[in-house]
Order: structure tokens, then sequence, then C-alpha cells
């Protein structure tokens, strides 16, 4: 297989199993097409790959994560009126610190 | 098409385009020391809020501006740490920061105020008039009667390009971008140079934000950027990391928003959302009909460590 048919395939692959996440989300969450339904969804993905290290399994537990921050964000404005978006901070800065980590741990297996 | 609606379409493509030039020029300097811009979103986000809460409670513009440099700033840093103490993968603590950048801005507006948002209305910058130049025919309206921060981003262009092709500064700045390990053998430290870089680069994104909310839209909102960070990050690239490129760039981009905007008046029978695409539909084309260029800093997105 070629460089560039390998990327196509893989890009393919992935914009697929992500467009099926998007659809399960419409036909098995909301059951209607709601404008901008998405927003951040897209970004907060990358963040779950990553804090998974890019192994599929762990991808679940990581997606959970983020799942409870976000669930919880809710209540939490909820009950004490914090407000929600302080679980985007969250998120923001627990990514920083595992590329941190994943950074000075590259550095000291070349060392 | 009559001249009046192509003098007011380039206007307003002026005016639309000058944030995005200083979230591109802000972008170049990271990305020609070597550090991917991808966090210009988010940065550009901080500016906007600092500039729209600054101006809000002092009640001064002034310190506002001051507050969007700052808070740009701050965004930056936490990249240029990252990316260089850490050896933090760029493209992705980008994305992150950004994340942070739309989190902080929104809790802050709401924490800062006991716990709601307040209504943010702030006076947009008047247009100024430049003598004699502004009553040429339709150049003068369109180049000479711009707010003050459209003026402060074409002048940071210019002041970029005699700094990154006329000074030692600019030269050591290329060279961290394109091989640090020669800038250390030669006596400079690459990571502080990035860092310098990155952070300076938030400053001026920074000020891109405040453009968007003290001269355009004169409020805060969540998420208010929309985009526009990664519309300049584009025209980084588009412009082949240079200043006046990433202008023309931005100029392009700016023209294809104002475009964009009227066609939705004339109630063509295209669907608005379509018609919405077309600026980033633009920037995809072009990029992908300028592939991957030898131009592009030759060390960027590589960690650099001494010895």
């Amino acid at each position: 297989m070629s460089f560039a048919g390998g990327v196509i395939a893989v890009m393919l692959l992935g914009g697929g199993l992500a467009g099926l996440a998007g659809g399960i989300e419409v036909l098995g969450v909301h059951y209607r097409l709601i404008e901008g339904f998405s927003q951040g969804f897209g970004f907060t993905a990358v963040a779950v790959a990553l804090l998974a290290a890019t192994s599929p399994l762990a991808v679940i537990p990581a997606a959970l994560f983020f799942g409870f921050l976000q669930a919880g964000s809710l209540a939490m404005q909820r009950e004490v009126g914090v407000p929600s978006s302080l679980v985007y901070v969250i998120q923001g800065l627990s990514i920083v610190f595992v590329l941190c980590a994943i950074g000075l741990d590259n550095r000291r297996q070349r060392v | 098409m009559d001249k009046v609606f192509v003098v007011d379409l380039l206007t307003a493509s002026v005016r639309i385009a000058a944030p995005l030039i200083l979230g591109a020029l802000g972008g170049l300097l990271s990305e020609r020391a070597g550090v991917f811009a991808v966090g210009i979103e988010g940065m550009m986000l901080a500016g906007a809020f600092g500039a729209a809460v600054g101006a809000f409670v002092t009640g001064e513009p002034l310190a506002g501006l001051l507050l969007a440099i700052v808070a740009g700033g701050l965004i930056a840093a936490v990249v240029a740490v990252a990316v260089t103490r850490f050896r933090a993968d760029q493209m992705v603590t980008g994305l992150a920061v950004n994340i942070l950048a739309f989190g902080l801005t929104s809790f802050l507006l709401r924490g800062l105020f006991g716990g709601r948002a307040p209504a943010i209305r702030l006076e947009t910058f008047s247009s100024i008039k430049i003598p004699v130049l502004c009553d040429l025919p339709a150049v003068g309206q369109i180049l000479f009667q711009q707010s003050a921060l459209s003026y402060v981003a074409v002048a940071i262009a210019l002041v970029l390009h005699v700094v990154i092709y006329r000074t030692r500064a600019g030269l050591t700045l290329r060279a961290t971008g394109e091989n640090p390990e020669a800038v250390f053998a030669a006596g400079g430290n690459p990571n502080r140079i990035r860092r310098l870089a990155v952070i300076f680069g938030g400053a001026i994104a920074g000020l891109g934000g405040a453009v968007l909310a003290l001269q355009d839209v004169g409020t805060f909102t969540d998420g208010m950027t929309g985009g526009r960070g990664f519309l300049a990050l584009a025209a980084v690239i588009v412009g082949r990391w240079t200043p006046f490129g990433a202008l023309a760039a931005c100029l392009v981009f700016g023209a294809a928003t104002a475009l964009e905007v009227r066609l939705q008046g004339f109630n063509l029978a295209v669907s608005s959302y379509v018609i919405q695409m077309i600026p980033y539909v633009l920037a995809l084309a072009v990029l992908a009909g300028l592939g991957r260029s030898s131009r592009m800093p030759q060390a960027i997105g590589r960690a650099y460590s001494a010895g």
C-alpha cells in the first residue's frame, strides 16, 4: 500500500467512526437533529484519545472520565451554583498535564 | 455590481480582517520559532475576554487593551512552558489551551461577577479618518477611514517584517525555527527564544481578540472567536509564514466573509448555511492547492533539548 493510500484509508475510517458517533447521538439520544448538538465534542474526543495514550481499550475509561466530568458539571451548577464551564478548565488542564508527563517520559527514555 | 457595493464590500473586508491579521501575526511569530500555533483561538478568546472585562470594569478602553495583551500572553505562557520545559506535543497542547481558554473565560465571566454573566455593553471604537488620504476616491473609504486597531494591525505587520528580516533578533528567531541546534552552537538558548516568541505571539493574538470585543462587537460572549483563530492559522500557512503574506491572506478571508454576509441578504435560492461555508471552503481549497511547502520552518513541531 502506498503512503498516500494509507493516509486516505485511515482518514476515511476515522471519519466514518466519528460520523457513527454523531449518528448514534442523533438516533439514539436526542431522536432529532439539533443544530450544533456536537459543539466541542470533537475536541473533547481528541483529549480522550490523548488521555488513553492511543490505546483503544484505554479509550473507554478515558471517555468515562470526561463523561463523569460533564455530567457532574451540570449537577454542580444546579446544586451549588458553580458555573458548569469549570469543567472545561479541568479538561484543558488535565490534557496539558498529561502531555507534559508524556513529554518528560519520552525524554527520560532517550537519555 | 455597482461601485458603491464594491467599495462597501472592500471596506467591510478590511474591518473583518483586522482581528485575523493580529491573530495570524501572533501565530507567525510562534511558528517561525518552531512552535505550532494551534492555540491562537484560545489566545484570541482570552484577549477578547480581557478587553471586554477590563474596559467594562474600569470604563477605560486602554485598560481593556492592556488586559487583552496580558490575557493572551498568559494563555501563551502555558503553551510556552509545556512545549519547551516539558516537551509536550505542540499540536495537542494548542488544542488543550483552546479548551482551557474557553472554560476559563466562561467561568470567570460568571465567577467574577457573583455567579451570573453581566450584561457588558461597550461603545465600539469609532473610525479614524486619516487627513487628506481619506478623501481619495474609493481607496480613501476602504483604507483610510478604519478604526484605530485596524491601523495598529497593519503597523504590527510592518514592524514584524522589519524585525524578522532586518534585525539580528529576527535572524535568531528564524534560525530557531529552522535549526535550533545551530542556534545553540552559536551560543543562543533555543528554548528561551521559543518561550519568548510564543508569549509575544500570544500577546499579539490577544490584541486580535480585543479588536473583536472592543472594535467590532462591544461585548464578550462565550466562545465569541468562533473559529477565527483557526482561520488566522490557515492565513499563516497560506501567507507562507511571512508577515505580508499572512496580511494578504487575512484580507482575502475577510473579503470572503464580507461577501458571505452580503450574499445572505440577496435571498438566493441557496441555504444560508452553505453560504456561511465560503470562507472555510476557500481556506481549505487554498491550503490543498498549495500543498506542503518547503517554506515551512524545518524544525517546527520538534522539541529541542540541549546536548
